[in-house]
């Protein structure tokens, strides 16, 4: 895990970032337990208030839940859960600051399709 | 209740007046920073609590007893500063018999360990060690105590990345098994931030801010760009300071963002600690 | 309590392990310094010195002084308050200066008995017929210099050096004033008087017996005094 403290976003959502990441490469599969807060806090040297509140946002979109005792689970579903709400933002974190950046370097439409194009094709050819 | 209040508090040197008229509390169970310059004050203000010195008016209640002359409220507090208040010629393991004499709740053992973990040779006389070791020392006896509040004045000074490191590490897995009262009193703001529940920001005698530092954050946030455009983004708001270079120019804000107008070129980015705390320390502050 | 046993048991333990050092060396620089006269002399009779207390006085007083310094910044690191760590100082000084004036009677008295030209500070006062008031007579001396030098110590510390130097010499040329005025300006009777007054105190009554547990009360008033004094002075007294 890796917190950025000069980033724009508040460590508390890089927190519940980076873990939605861990749960979604599985890393961290479903109805596994998750490191505890404590855990997170001594090893990142962050207040473990403010990994709680990381937490407690996964916990709000049904990510993870707390068993009695036993700590944080990942919950059942977790993985699709996260992948829907990734796609959702998908929009907005990339296309809309890809069209921006176009629209500055005044790179049309067409432009932009024929580099999606190209960026699959290498995909493929990295793959094979 | 349960807290260190510190109600109007002044203190003069002479003509200057290092504390002017400071209350603030530090509350049970937090984590706080307790940011200032050097000559801020924060010193000033520990000594105070810690029985050292006295302050010319207000009072310090610790759990509702005065700090002032009363075993009863010291029993309860320990602070950790750089100044030398040790018997010179005792070696550490002799200290640490001492402090578990003089206080109900020293664990013993646990200085052990973690003088171990530090590498701290406890057969050492404390003039013997290094100024950095004898910070360590300072900090170990610190973590072993089990006082519901403990005062760090400059806790890191001296200390190479490595011991730093373990410090932090050691204080947050002792915050893990009891939330005390933790005050971190530093000038050296960022390796803190993430670790401080609460800022308490003091600047030549005043306390400029005490807040969550979650919400401090979210308010501070600087805007660059051209200077026109810049300043008439920044009408009406809170400016807590600005950089210029030619005819760019940044503003560092304090308070809600509004929506950018259309088609600007200005930036909007957040605003770190330690440079929200620089740009209300400069020239005066807010 | 238990905080107060400890912490003049901390006291106790930083001073007294200085007693046995203080005593081996005063007793081997006196011995060498006697052997080597009296090789040089040719005999052992002239050597010696009188009236070893003197050195034992220097190092109470040494102890008042000090004892401020790296025990009060010690206990008030630990969450002592001035009152207790006063009390503790007494204490302190009560035990050393026990200690040591209870050594000093007893080899005053055991040289003056082998060495019939040792003279003990008390004893070429007053004898050597009564132990006890030797033993009182040195502890109150003793404490009552460890009082005085600790007020100083904190009067120094909380005035300042360099406005303590100019208090000294004021003072210094009030005493000088003083004696002056004994001597030149006061009639012969009342300085007679005054004369006779310090007599007494130190034991010496008018109509010729000794009193031998006056003096040791004088001095013991004195201690008092001084400890007062040094009270007052440690109340105020801050640890920027």
């Amino acid at each position: 895990m890796n917190i950025n403290p000069n980033s724009e976003r508040p460590i508390f959502i890089q927190i519940a970032e980076q873990l939605e990441d861990a749960i979604v490469t599985g890393v961290f599969p479903e109805e596994t337990k998750i490191p505890s807060t404590n855990e997170l806090s001594a090893l990142l040297n962050i207040n473990p208030h403010t990994i709680l509140k990381g937490m407690n946002l996964l916990v709000d979109d049904g990510v993870i839940y707390k068993k009695r005792g036993l700590g944080m689970f990942v919950k059942e579903g977790a993985v699709e859960k996260v992948r829907e709400k990734r796609q959702g933002q998908f929009y907005h974190q990339f296309i809309e600051t890809m069209i921006e950046e176009a629209n500055k370097l005044h790179m049309t439409k067409e432009d932009i399709i024929s580099l999606v194009e190209r960026g699959y094709e290498n995909e493929c050819n990295q793959d094979s | 209740m349960n807290a260190i209040r510190i109600h109007d508090v002044t203190k003069k040197y002479g003509n200057v007046t290092a504390l002017d008229h400071v209350s603030l509390s530090f509350e049970y169970g937090k984590i706080y920073g307790f940011l200032g310059r050097n000559g801020a004050g924060k010193s000033t203000l520990i000594n105070i609590i810690a029985n050292r010195i006295f302050a010319d008016s207000g009072e310090v209640l610790i759990d509702g007893i005065p700090a002032k002359e009363n075993m009863r409220a010291h029993e309860k507090i320990f602070c950790m500063s750089e100044a030398d208040l040790y018997d010179t010629s005792l070696k550490v393991k002799e200290h640490f018999k001492w402090i578990g004499r003089f206080y109900d709740s020293f664990d013993i053992e646990k200085a052990f360990r973690i003088a171990e973990k530090f590498e701290l040779d406890t057969n050492r006389r404390f003039k013997a060690l290094s100024k950095g070791y004898q910070s360590i020392f300072k900090l170990t006896a610190a973590l072993a105590l089990e006082v519901p509040y403990v005062i760090f004045d400059e806790p890191v000074l001296g200390l190479d990345a490595n011991h730093r490191e373990l410090f932090y590490e050691l204080l947050l897995k002792d915050y893990e098994q009891n939330e005390r009262t933790i005050v971190i009193a530093t000038h050296l703001i960022e390796e803190v931030a993430n670790l401080i529940e609460e800022v308490v920001l003091i600047d030549r005698g005043k306390v400029l801010v005490q807040e969550n530092v979650g919400t401090l954050l979210e308010s501070g946030y600087s805007v660059t760009g051209l200077a026109e455009e810049v300043d008439a983004y920044c009408n009406g708001k809170n400016v807590i300071g600005s950089d210029e270079a030619g005819s760019l120019k940044a503003a560092y804000v304090l308070g809600d963002r509004t929506p950018l107008p259309k088609n600007s070129h200005l930036q909007i980015s957040a605003m770190n600690l330690q440079k929200l705390f620089v740009k209300l320390t400069e020239k005066g502050g807010r | 309590m238990t905080k107060l046993k400890s912490m003049i048991q901390y006291e106790c333990m930083t001073s007294a392990r200085y007693i046995p050092i203080f005593y081996a060396i005063e007793y081997a620089v006196v011995i060498l310094v006697t052997v080597m006269i009296g090789i040089f002399s040719g005999s052992f009779e002239n050597g010696g010195t009188s009236a070893l207390e003197i050195n034992s006085l220097i190092y109470v007083s040494v102890l008042g002084a000090l004892g401020f310094h790296e025990d009060f910044k010690m206990l008030i690191q630990n969450g002592f308050t001035r009152t207790y760590i006063f009390a503790a100082a007494v204490s302190l000084f009560c035990f050393m200066c026990g200690i040591m004036s209870f050594v000093d009677a007893v080899i005053g008295n055991l040289l003056h008995r082998l060495l019939p030209r040792y003279d003990s500070l008390y004893g070429a006062a007053y004898g050597y017929d009564h132990f006890l008031a030797n033993w009182l007579w040195l502890f109150t001396l003793y404490l009552l210099m460890c009082c005085l030098l600790y007020l100083i110590a904190l009067v120094i510390h909380r005035i300042g050096k360099h406005l303590s130097l100019y208090v000294g010499i004021v003072l210094g040329g009030i005493i000088v004033l003083i004696a002056a005025f004994f001597r030149y300006v006061l009639p012969r009777e009342a300085a007679g008087k005054v004369l006779e007054f310090l007599m007494n105190v130190m034991g010496f009554m008018s109509d010729g017996t000794v009193n031998h547990l006056l003096p040791a009360l004088t001095f013991l008033v004195l201690a008092c005094v001084f400890g007062a004094g040094a009270y007052a002075a440690i109340r105020g007294t801050e640890l920027p």
